[in-house]
């Protein structure tokens, strides 16, 4: 009997200190944890964080539109030319990004090279729009427009609207487009299903919580930049 | 150390072990799960605050510090009019470190804000100041000025409080299973081994000299085996201790009987010649003593005799050889004494020749004819009777005397053992008459088969190999 | 006044028995059997029962079981030495024991003894005006105390217990002086005049000549 006084004490001893096991367990992981930095949870629709840091896309989010007061403003009398030379400017960034054609860009500049038959401006404080209108040049064709709007704070174009078209495909044209803008960086541009549109391809990142399409009719471009996911 | 202890303490320490480790894991995964979904509603919180303060600075266009020292200071002035000091906690800081606004704790210190700003604005830390626990998220501010950022610091010492509470229930939770488990264990296994112990005891009390002890039988398949085994070892040990105890019973009954045997002569003997050597007895009694003395003295005699031929019979060997046993019949007829009481019938086939000494079968013969006449037969006649058996010739003695109780049958052939002792003293027998019968028939390659019945009678069989004369 | 039971199944022990305590004038009662000797033992009252031990049908020390009530002194008879044997007789309640083969002297001194002990009768030895107390060792004549040499005294004794019995000289030299001794048949001539003279038997010892002497048997008037 006294044999087993030994072997059983040390036995509730190792008992003993193994019910203190829980408690050490939450100190050692306690120091691992708090003097560690932890990945931050990413919020499902929320902004990311390398999107946030593209300027476009924050102010796509961040800007207010103030949609009611969206009226036309008359301005005083502006000169025609300057307006067709501010058009001019994105005009030829886009050719230069392969988002037009050259063909497209010099039908273009020949339209800017002439006075537009009617302007219209608008102001919604986070997006200036300029709407440009020339007669019709032929028969075969109706009015002739190019439709720009920018952001305010950034000055980036984000909607583009040019009666040219037939030299290049939506998704070549939008592709290229996003690399202008930047935003391709994000990476997770995903094709969008844009049901019986189908001179329109579409593209949406999740990162960036925005929509990018592009319609390419005849005679008619139009590209788009557009804060949370569209349906066709 | 015992094994039911054994066991218990081995059930404890798993036990334990499972229950310490688990235990530690679930709560440490616990806190995990309350830290990550804090961390998710942490980062929401600190993303409106950052959504809310980026509008405030654009609404209040500052592009320098102190404009957006000052647009800040509205905004947290604003907050705190509409919930409150306490529900909020920020810091925002510029580029260069400087502290634009501040409703931090004291305890959450500056490097620690910057730590956080340098770790940017995909990370949480941590810092523990005191008991205290605090989540520290760090983001720039965008929109305006460059470098700013704000850094928020959420209060999670509830967590930590909450799992120092789950730590203290579930050690009162594992202390209490341990003792039950504990309590059932011992229990269980004091149970499991009690077969063995039954068996311990047993063996013990065998040890001791009980071994009539048995083990009970049992539940578990293999302890039962093991008592079953036991029982039987427990039963031949003790028939054989029985047989050795009877033998020394019998060692010590022969030397009583014997010692009686031969002193109860001896006494009359020296008594009555002690008598005549006195004096001149009366003549009746000097008649009367030397008679005593002669039939004491043929009463020794006899004695000596037959145990002589039994020890010579015990020791060596006999010759056989072809005998009629019509010759051994008229043998014994003719050694019995004149005034025999009962008459003597045979029934024997004239043929019938048998393997044997003559002189030891007719001495068999006639103790067993002696014996039968003893019995007090009701017809007054011993039958001697020689009938064919396969393998040779079977010899019978019956009488239709007195004859004798099942449970005495076993003893009659030992010596001394006599069933009527009175009765056989007065018809002379020594008691050794049977135990040389035995013995004769031992010596032939055979053995006496007695039959009796009380009040009926007796029979004894007696079968031998056939010879050829 | 009552006999003496001898339980003994072999008739020649129980005779002998008879006849050695006949000697002094005890009067013997014989059971061959155990179931005699109970039946005996229950209508009959005894100054002391000799009991054998191994007896046919009821064993001496069964026997014991009817006895004891009765209060009786009981010597048993035994031919077992064993001492188990001894003890557990003397448990039960018996005064003695007595192993055989056994010497007439032997049985006689423990029979007395043992009458003398339970006060059931008195042992003293009586002829004519003499008492003998063998116990004591003493002799009286008309109450008057006899000295006696203890030589003397053995003779007394001897011719006492063998009243009426011619007791051969070498008989009476075995008795008195043992059996290495080598005295002279004068000197048995010699203590027994004394003896004559001491107490006054002149005419009762008688000498056999060449063959020895006998104490007469006193004439119930």
């Amino acid at each position: 009997m006294k044999k087993g006084i030994l072997p059983t004490a040390a036995a509730l001893l190792v008992c003993a200190a193994l019910l203190g096991v829980p408690a050490l367990w939450a100190r050692l992981s306690d120091a691992r944890r708090l003097n560690s930095v932890q990945p931050r949870p990413t919020l499902a629709g929320a902004l990311n964080e390398e999107a946030r840091a593209i300027p476009v896309l924050y102010e796509l989010h961040s800007g207010t539109s103030d949609t009611s007061s969206t009226d036309r403003e008359e301005l005083p009398e502006p000169d025609l030319a300057d307006l067709c030379a501010e058009a001019a400017e994105p005009v030829s960034a886009l050719a230069d990004a392969g988002v037009i054609s050259a063909g497209e860009k010099a039908r273009l500049d020949a339209l800017l090279a002439q006075a537009p038959l009617q302007y219209y401006r608008q102001n919604s404080g986070a997006l200036q729009s300029l709407s440009l209108v020339w007669p019709q040049q032929d028969a075969a064709a109706s009015t002739a427009a190019i439709h720009l709007s920018r952001q305010t704070a950034t000055g980036v174009y984000v909607s583009f609207g040019l009666s040219v078209g037939g030299d290049l495909d939506a998704e070549t044209r939008l592709r290229a487009w996003l690399v202008m803008l930047g935003v391709d960086v994000l990476g997770d541009w995903e094709p969008v299903d844009t049901g019986s549109y189908a001179d329109t391809f579409a593209l949406y990142s999740a990162k960036g919580q925005a929509t990018a399409y592009c319609t390419a009719a005849a005679g008619w471009v139009n590209l788009q930049l557009s804060k949370g996911s569209l349906t066709f | 150390m015992t094994f039911s202890s054994k066991l218990t303490l081995g059930i404890l320490l798993l036990l334990c072990l499972t229950l310490s480790i688990g235990g530690g894991w679930t709560i440490d995964q616990n806190l995990q799960a309350a830290l990550l979904s804090s961390q998710t509603q942490n980062t929401a919180f600190h993303q409106r605050e950052r959504s809310a303060l980026e509008q405030a600075l654009r609404a209040d266009d500052a592009r320098s510090t102190g404009a957006a020292a000052r647009s800040v200071q509205n905004y947290a002035g604003e907050l705190q009019s509409s919930v409150g000091a306490q529900s909020f906690c920020f810091s925002v800081m510029d580029e260069q470190g400087t502290t634009l606004y501040s409703s931090l704790p004291r305890a959450v210190r500056y490097d620690v804000l910057r730590s956080a700003i340098a770790a940017g604005s995909q990370s949480v830390t941590f810092c523990y100041p005191g008991s205290s626990r605090y989540m520290v998220l760090a983001s720039p501010l965008q929109g305006t000025m460059e470098g700013l950022w704000l850094v928020s610091v959420y209060d999670i010492t509830a967590l930590f409080t909450e799992r120092e509470r789950q730590l203290r229930q579930y050690l009162l939770l594992e202390v209490t299973a341990l003792v039950l488990a504990g309590t059932a264990a011992a229990w269980f296994s004091h149970r499991m081994t009690r077969p063995l112990r039954a068996l311990q005891s047993a063996a013990r009390s065998m040890a001791e000299g009980a071994y009539d002890r048995r083990v009970p039988s049992c539940r578990q398949a293999e302890f039962d085996a093991l008592g079953q085994d036991f029982n039987q070892m427990a039963a031949a040990v003790e028939s054989r201790v029985d047989a050795l105890q009877q033998e020394s019973q019998r060692q010590t009954r022969f030397v009583a009987a014997f010692t009686h045997e031969l002193k109860t002569p001896m006494t009359s003997i020296l008594g009555y010649a002690d008598l005549l050597r006195m004096g001149e007895q009366p003549p009746e009694r000097r008649r009367q003593a030397a008679d005593y003395i002669y039939h004491e003295s043929k009463r020794l005699e006899t004695l000596s005799r037959q145990l002589l031929q039994l020890l010579g019979l015990q020791q060596g060997g006999i010759i056989l050889s072809p005998v009629a046993v019509r010759l051994v019949f008229a043998d014994v007829r003719r050694s019995l004494p004149q005034d025999f009481p009962a008459a003597i019938c045979t029934d024997c086939d004239p043929g019938a020749v048998v393997l044997a000494d003559r002189s030891l079968l007719g001495d068999l013969v006639r103790n067993l004819v002696l014996n039968a006449a003893n019995a007090g037969p009701k017809d007054g006649a011993v039958h001697l009777a020689c009938t064919r058996r396969e393998g040779g010739w079977e010899l019978s003695v019956t009488d239709t005397g007195c004859g004798m109780a099942a449970e005495e049958l076993p003893r009659i052939t030992e010596a001394f053992y006599m069933v009527d002792k009175s009765r056989a003293r007065r018809a002379g027998g020594s008691g050794l008459g049977l135990s040389l019968c035995a013995e004769i028939a031992r010596a032939h390659g055979t053995a006496l088969e007695f039959e009796s019945r009380p009040g009926k009678g007796t029979t004894v069989r007696l079968l031998l190999k056939e010879g050829t004369e | 006044m009552y006999p003496v039971l001898v339980v003994d199944d072999e008739a020649p022990i129980a005779d002998l028995i008879t006849i050695t305590l006949s000697q002094i004038g005890l009067p013997c009662v014989q059971a061959h059997s155990g179931s005699e000797a109970a039946d005996l033992i229950e209508t009959q009252r005894f100054d002391l029962i000799l009991l054998d031990v191994m007896l046919p049908d009821v064993d001496g020390f069964e026997l014991m079981e009817y006895i004891r009530p009765t209060g009786t002194p009981v010597i048993f008879l035994t031919a077992r030495t064993a001492v188990d044997d001894r003890v557990r007789g003397l448990h039960l309640g018996a005064y003695d024991y007595i192993v055989k083969p056994f010497a007439a002297p032997e049985l006689l001194a423990r029979v007395e003894g043992v009458l003398r002990h339970s006060g059931r009768r008195d042992t003293l030895l009586r002829a004519w005006d003499v008492v003998v107390d063998p116990e004591a060792r003493t002799a009286a004549r008309n109450g008057e105390p006899v000295p006696l040499t203890p030589h003397e005294f053995d003779l007394l004794l001897a011719l006492l217990h063998n009243r009426g019995i011619t007791l051969y000289r070498s008989a009476l030299l075995e008795l008195v002086w043992g059996m290495d001794a080598e005295p002279s048949n004068r000197t048995l001539d010699i203590h027994m005049s004394r003896l004559r003279r001491k107490l006054g038997w002149e005419k009762h010892i008688r000498t056999v000549p060449r063959v020895g002497y006998m104490l007469e048997v006193e004439k119930t008037p």
